[in-house]
């Protein structure tokens, strides 16, 4: 919904000097709980559903106030800045609840620009339709996010785009990076590269260069913002930019609908565009004074967020792991060794309110190793975690190479005293093929056993990207019951299998106390 | 008539462009409501770079007079 400060606070518009700033916090209290009644009646009716809140500007006020704001004990101003502040409480608390900065969108337009008295006065309509169109992308953007429909990778050039100049021609005195002049532009642009990646975003970086003068500047230059750590991967060669981009998607095992491609040069972005037409390659300024405000505009339409999670502010680092890993894979012949030299721990616990955000992200954003592909909000999961008769899993791993946080989610429903059925199974694409799986579900067959379960049933639901796990049950010696076109169901008797956890893995639950 | 006149008529009321002549009125048009009006008065202002008085808008509800007043806007 989109509330406008002259309806919600319509009285103090008509009659600014009946109210003075003592009034204020009485007022706000009223209108925060006529919209936190709001969104409570729709959490009750419609648990499943979140609400979006937008902020209020008040940058729309008659000259009624001017020169009283600040200066005298009449204020809207304070009455909008403390609703707003209010609707972060609002938002924190609920699960429920999002919210919309529309404020931030109007004073980047200007009032001006944002409200139009003339379709107000000819058809109530207060908003102009260049605002309508805004208001829409931005409502998308949020409705989107709320589903995990977020990219994941910023794959970047170098040349013309991390730094100016061409660095196989001007070499590394010659390029511009750094404190003088335009330099700054390119080290600004860097810096909100890095609060992507710090707020979870993937970089990789897709240059025709030669590696060895492109390291050198990312290793060696001191402007540099950027360093080899935060790349999750790089393809640096003369190869195709589409071949190497679809290489950047496999080696970080995302979906080539994840990325979003930046390049300075036109040619190379068509090029792109028509080769690999999932990948997102926005238009990009000719000049680098606007690099900056580019990305800003992507990261709003492309890795919108509404909450920074551990998880994510790790996440470059544990990709960067992640190579390291495939290091030791390929130097250690079989999976047994490979697994035991790993030394994995597995936290295991049910989800609680500090888990629930990354639980609801990994049921959005998993598509491969993902038996049912069901999506959930965190309102969803929320209504599950109160339920007695479903449990929600979650499994944290850590190795000698460090921490890959929350990867796992298990979600099953009691169907009847004894039988529960495996809702959702799903692993991150980082830790597959290291048995994790195995030890997830043998973990929590255990502890359904003493709940007192003989019968536990699983599905496989084919999508374009989980072909990976079509034969898990299989392969968990589950029998195979139904099969209809997209679905296979499985059971597995606990009076005669069980799930062993293979021996490699260190387990335990979330106070930390040894689970096996 | 205005070939653009005829092309934002056509868009915003869903009807074929030969179909929209000078009889065309919001009495004979059954999709021509309150917002199809004022989303015609804004497709034909943009399209054009032109702005009409609040005051006329009202009673532009035919090709006729929305023709009339281009041309008195020198369209």
């Amino acid at each position: 919904m989109l509330l406008d400060a002259a309806d919600l606070f319509a009285s103090c518009f008509a009659h600014p000097f009946n109210y003075s700033i003592e009034d204020i916090p009485a007022i706000v209290e009223a209108a925060k709980e006529e919209v936190s009644s709001l969104v409570r009646t729709i959490a009750e009716r419609l648990p499943s559903a979140t609400v979006l809140l937008n902020t209020l500007s008040s940058s729309d006020l008659s000259g009624t106030y001017h020169g009283l704001e600040y200066n005298s004990s009449f204020s809207f101003r304070q009455i909008v800045a403390s609703y707003n502040a209010s609707l972060r409480e609002l938002a924190r608390n609920s699960t429920h609840a999002v919210v919309v900065d529309v404020e931030a969108l109007i004073e980047a337009v200007g009032a001006e620009h944002w409200y139009d008295p003339r379709l107000w006065y000819l058809g109530r309509i207060r908003l102009g339709s260049h605002a309508h169109g805004l208001l829409a992308s931005e409502y998308a953007n949020s409705i989107a996010a709320c589903w995990g429909d977020v990219r994941k990778c910023i794959v970047l050039d170098l040349d013309n785009t991390l730094w100016g100049g061409i660095i196989g021609e001007d070499g590394m005195t010659g390029i511009q990076l750094g404190y003088e002049g335009i330099g700054l532009a390119y080290v600004d642009f860097q810096r909100e590269l890095l609060n992507l990646q710090q707020k979870g975003i993937l970089l990789a970086i897709c240059s025709k260069n030669n590696p060895d003068d492109a390291y050198d500047v990312i290793c060696n230059h001191p402007a540099m913002v950027l360093r080899e750590e935060h790349f999750a991967t790089a393809q640096i060669n003369w190869n195709d930019n589409a071949e190497n981009i679809r290489d950047i998607a496999r080696q970080l095992n995302i979906g080539i609908d994840c990325l979003v491609f930046i390049d300075d040069n036109p040619v190379e972005r068509q090029r792109v565009r028509e080769a690999v037409p999932e990948v997102v390659v926005p238009e990009w300024p000719h000049d680098p004074c606007y690099y900056k405000r580019a990305l800003c505009q992507i990261a709003g339409e492309y890795f919108l967020k509404f909450d920074v999670t551990d998880d994510d502010r790790r996440r470059g680092e544990m990709y960067h792991a992640q190579a390291e890993r495939k290091r030791l894979e390929e130097s250690s012949g079989n999976l047994d060794t490979f697994s035991r030299s790993l030394q994995m721990k597995l936290t295991i616990s049910t989800v609680d309110s500090q888990t629930l955000p990354r639980v609801a992200q990994l049921t959005q954003k998993t598509n491969q190793f993902n038996l049912t592909t069901r999506r959930y909000t965190e309102s969803e999961i929320a209504v599950m975690s109160a339920d007695f008769g479903c449990r929600v899993y979650w499994l944290k791993l850590e190795d000698r190479f460090g921490p890959n946080g929350i990867v796992g989610v298990l979600i099953l429903r009691k169907q009847s005293a004894d039988w529960w059925h495996i809702d959702t199974f799903l692993l991150s694409c980082r830790v597959i093929g290291r048995t994790v799986e195995q030890a997830f579900l043998g973990y929590a067959v255990r502890e359904l056993k003493e709940l007192g379960a003989t019968c536990i049933t699983g599905e496989y639901i084919s999508t374009a990207k989980n072909g990976i796990v079509a034969n898990l049950y299989g392969k968990l010696d589950f029998t195979p019951k139904d099969s209809e076109e997209n679905r296979t169901t499985w059971a597995l008797d606990l009076t005669q299998k069980s799930i062993t956890v293979p021996e490699w893995f260190e387990i335990t639950d979330q106070e930390g106390i040894s689970a096996l | 008539m205005n070939k653009i006149l005829v092309e934002s008529v056509s868009s915003i009321l869903k009807i074929e462009p030969e179909a929209v002549t000078l009889e065309t009125s919001q009495e004979n048009t059954p999709t021509w409501d309150s917002l199809a009006h004022l989303r015609l008065i804004l497709e034909i202002e943009q399209n054009l770079g032109i702005r009409f008085h609040s005051k006329d808008i009202p009673n532009l509800t035919s090709v006729a007079s929305l023709s009339k007043a281009l041309s008195d806007l020198g369209q």
